[in-house]
């Protein structure tokens, strides 16, 4: 008897994929049966109970059963701990938010985090933006991009030889083709296999917006759109005032005709006249 | 009142040392520092005996003391104006010696040119009228303007101001508004006659050389000087002429404003810029250091005066006047060529303002390249281009790490090329309720690169009499007897000769810097 009211909710269950609601349940199997079947179920976790996100009222979800093995032998604190980390997805979350959320104390939520993280159901990682913050996140997620940095981080650590590689492509790229736009460069970048992240566009556009500041090239808008070439105005390598040492000279606000610091004994001139 | 900046002082004290001597250097000192001074108060201030005071004047034009570096540019774009060494050596002998005297009257002019060339006075004065008129006639001479000419009112960088009532009569706002009205008249009436010429020679300047607006003068002058007979003679033994800076500055600006259009767009767009310009600065009032853009000229006069500029310089191209119209066209689609459509159909604009503002941005781009790591020229434009970024939006969008970024920014805010503001959301402002935020302030950018030219330009004239001090004994025995040198010496002398050499030219290539930084 209890039986088969069990596999009646689970089956309602699985009618109701988003969550079985509670007012559906009553109209088909009255509060008074499905009490013991129930119980039964959450405590064997073959059902699970949530909030509706619109009116908070609950909801009913059946655990799939590799979840449900998953999950067996964890405690009602260790449940509620798992769920909140997983409802952050792979954004994570703090291991102060959890103990906010959750009302338990650190030195508990510690324990569970320990638990949690051995059975490989959790698994922690450092965001680039607080390097010290560990964010927990359920294990078989892939941290979000905001996280990692994107692709231009290795190891939590900014990849500079990478975005330089990446520039001398692009700008090699355009200056060969003359002019090319931004899904040009995007794909001979991505064709090339530079980066094992995927690179947007968006990233790409990074790159050429660098490319725009270093003066190497230039943006304009043509029919296709905003096309790019090699800059028309390039900046001089050298010019009059920096080819003398006053032009480069780090102290040249302190420098005087009477004072410690003066052209009739400064030892850049020296060297400069001496060359 | 402060009249120029520490480092414009030094470089006009340096100068007007080297060219005038100690005394005129301690009058200038004063001058440049307190602004305009009554007689007794130069004589005070510099501390001379009142004997030695009567002969200098009572203002320092501090640009005009500048433009003493500018002497061997100034000479080489009237070279080069006025045709080969040949043909050219008696235009450049005159400003040569109109430089180098400041203001001298038409007689004097000959007799010191017959001086420098070693010819007769009489042969040279025959000679040499053509060619004066043809200076005066293209601004390159102006008349002297009358002492008593109130200085002219710096150009206003200010928005313009809301049409205002009428001020009150007798309020301080009423009288400088007639002393404005003074000024205006006598500068008008100084105007009227700053490149006329005297009737005796307008008279004398053959018909090649005369500019068709004043044929008509010619003629009346003619007429005048038989009805009074040599009555007129006198008058132009009186006028005093002078080297018209100003216009030299202009021409100097054009080129260049016409060498950075030809190293961007090539040979034939710059040789049609230059034709160009040189039919603005021909029109009246065509040619201003403080207008932004030139006066409209069509495409068939640009490529007619293209034509006649190539007599002089057959190295120009040679372009017909549809190509010339193409080439206009071309340039005025590109924003930052500098190059406009005017008012009127097939007629164009050069904008000099815009190009020299992207030569001084430029420079300092260079500089900022020179003086910070490599991505400081990244952050600099960007910053110019997006205005106003906090710390960590310059680190996403240079894609450098914030620490770096950080460092960076600091750095280049103690140089002086970028500035911080805050901008508190709370009344205590509080650092950690602060927002910060980095921008380019441009104007004061050009103003310190500007000094910083001029404090280089002093320290290259200081360091060389620095090394001729040193050497100073041995020179004296080069001078005295050049056999008598042991080899010792002769490095000493070598080694002179190299580093006043390396420091002079170095000084001459800082000028079209100085030029560019310190227009008005």
């Amino acid at each position: 008897m209890g039986s088969s009211i069990e596999e009646s909710i689970l089956a309602l269950c699985r009618q109701h994929p988003e969550g079985l609601p509670e007012a559906v349940l009553g109209q088909h199997i009255p509060a008074s049966q499905r009490t013991t079947a129930m119980n039964n179920l959450l405590a064997k976790h073959r059902l699970k109970i949530l909030q509706h996100p619109k009116d908070n009222s609950l909801v009913y979800q059946e655990v799939i059963q590799e979840d449900a093995a998953k999950l067996k032998g964890l405690s009602a604190e260790d449940l509620l701990v798992y769920q909140y980390i997983s409802q952050a997805g792979n954004n994570g979350i703090w291991t102060k938010d959890l103990k906010n959320k959750t009302n338990l104390q650190q030195p508990q939520i510690t324990k569970i985090l320990k638990n949690l993280d051995q059975r490989s159901l959790v698994k922690s990682v450092k965001g680039v933006i607080n390097p010290s913050r560990k964010v927990y996140m359920l294990f078989e997620l892939e941290p979000a991009r905001e996280l990692t940095g994107g692709a231009w981080y290795t190891n939590q650590d900014f990849d500079a030889e990478f975005i330089q590689v990446l520039q001398q492509a692009c700008q090699k790229y355009i200056d060969n083709e003359g002019v090319a736009t931004l899904e040009e460069v995007a794909d001979f970048v991505r064709t090339r296999g530079f980066s094992r992240v995927e690179l947007r566009d968006e990233d790409v556009l990074c790159i050429l917006r660098t490319l725009e500041f270093d003066g190497l090239v230039e943006s304009f808008v043509s029919d296709d759109g905003e096309v790019y070439r090699p800059a028309k105005h390039r900046v001089p390598k050298n010019s009059p005032l920096t080819s003398i040492p006053c032009g480069v000279c780090p102290v040249i606000n302190e420098c005087t005709e009477e004072g410690v610091i003066s052209p009739s004994t400064c030892t850049y001139y020296q060297a400069w006249l001496e060359f | 009142m402060v009249h120029c900046s520490p480092q414009r002082r030094r470089l006009c004290a340096i100068l007007i040392k080297e060219f005038f001597g100690e005394t005129v250097e301690r009058v200038c000192n004063v001058l440049t520092l307190r602004g305009q001074q009554t007689l007794p108060e130069v004589v005070r201030a510099s501390k001379l005996p009142p004997a030695a005071a009567p002969y200098f004047l009572y203002h320092a034009d501090t640009g005009a003391i500048i433009s003493i570096l500018r002497r061997p540019r100034i000479l080489q774009h009237v070279q080069r104006e006025f045709g080969g060494p040949g043909d050219s050596d008696l235009v450049v002998k005159i400003i040569e010696v109109l430089l180098a005297h400041g203001r001298l009257r038409l007689d004097q002019v000959v007799a010191a040119v017959a001086a420098r060339l070693g010819r007769p006075e009489g042969e040279v004065r025959g000679d040499m009228h053509a060619r004066f008129v043809s200076l005066i006639n293209s601004r390159y001479i102006e008349r002297v303007p009358p002492a008593d000419m109130p200085l002219r009112k710096p150009a206003a960088h200010t928005k313009t101001q809301e049409r205002k009532a009428a001020p009150k009569a007798g309020s301080q706002e009423k009288a400088l508004q007639e002393a404005e009205a003074v000024r205006q008249l006598s500068w008008d009436s100084y105007s009227a006659e700053r490149f006329s010429l005297p009737p005796d020679l307008l008279a004398a300047a053959p018909e090649a050389t005369r500019d068709p607006r004043v044929a008509k003068q010619a003629g009346r002058a003619k007429r005048k000087r038989e009805d009074a007979g040599n009555g007129s003679q006198g008058a132009t033994a009186q006028v005093l002429w002078r080297v018209n800076l100003e216009e030299c500055n202009c021409r100097l600006r054009d080129e260049s404003c016409v060498e950075h259009v030809t190293e961007i767009y090539g040979r034939e767009p710059g040789a049609v810029v230059a034709a160009l310009l040189r039919c603005a600065a021909r029109q009246p009032g065509g040619s201003r250091l403080d207008s932004g853009a030139s006066a409209a000229v069509s495409a068939s006069a640009s490529a007619a005066a293209l034509m006649q500029m190539r007599r002089s310089r057959p190295e120009l191209p040679s372009l017909t006047a549809a190509a010339v119209s193409r080439l206009l066209s071309e340039l005025a689609k590109d924003e930052k060529s500098g190059v406009a459509p005017g008012a009127a159909l097939e007629a164009f604009t050069v904008d000099t303002g815009a190009i020299c503002w992207a030569m001084r941005q430029k420079h300092i781009e260079a500089l900022v390249r020179e003086r910070f790591p490599p991505i400081g020229m990244r952050v600099f434009r960007l910053l110019r281009v997006k205005k106003q970024l906090e710390q960590k939006q310059v680190a996403d969008y240079a894609m450098v790490p914030v620490r770096d970024a950080r460092e960076l920014l600091y750095r280049m805010l103690r140089g002086g090329f970028l500035t911080l503001q805050d901008v508190p959301r709370t009344a205590d402002h509080a650092a950690s309720r602060t927002f910060y935020t980095w921008r380019v302030d441009e104007a004061a950018v050009v103003r310190r690169v500007g000094e910083e030219l001029l404090q280089a330009a002093s320290n290259l004239r200081a360091r060389l009499h620095h090394e001729l001090d040193e050497s100073d004994e041995v020179l004296k025995r080069v001078e005295a007897d050049n056999s008598a040198l042991q080899p010792r010496d002769k490095a000493v002398v070598d080694r002179v000769y190299r580093v006043s050499a390396l420091l002079d030219t170095r000084v001459i290539a800082l000028d079209p810097l100085i030029a560019l930084f310190h227009q008005n």
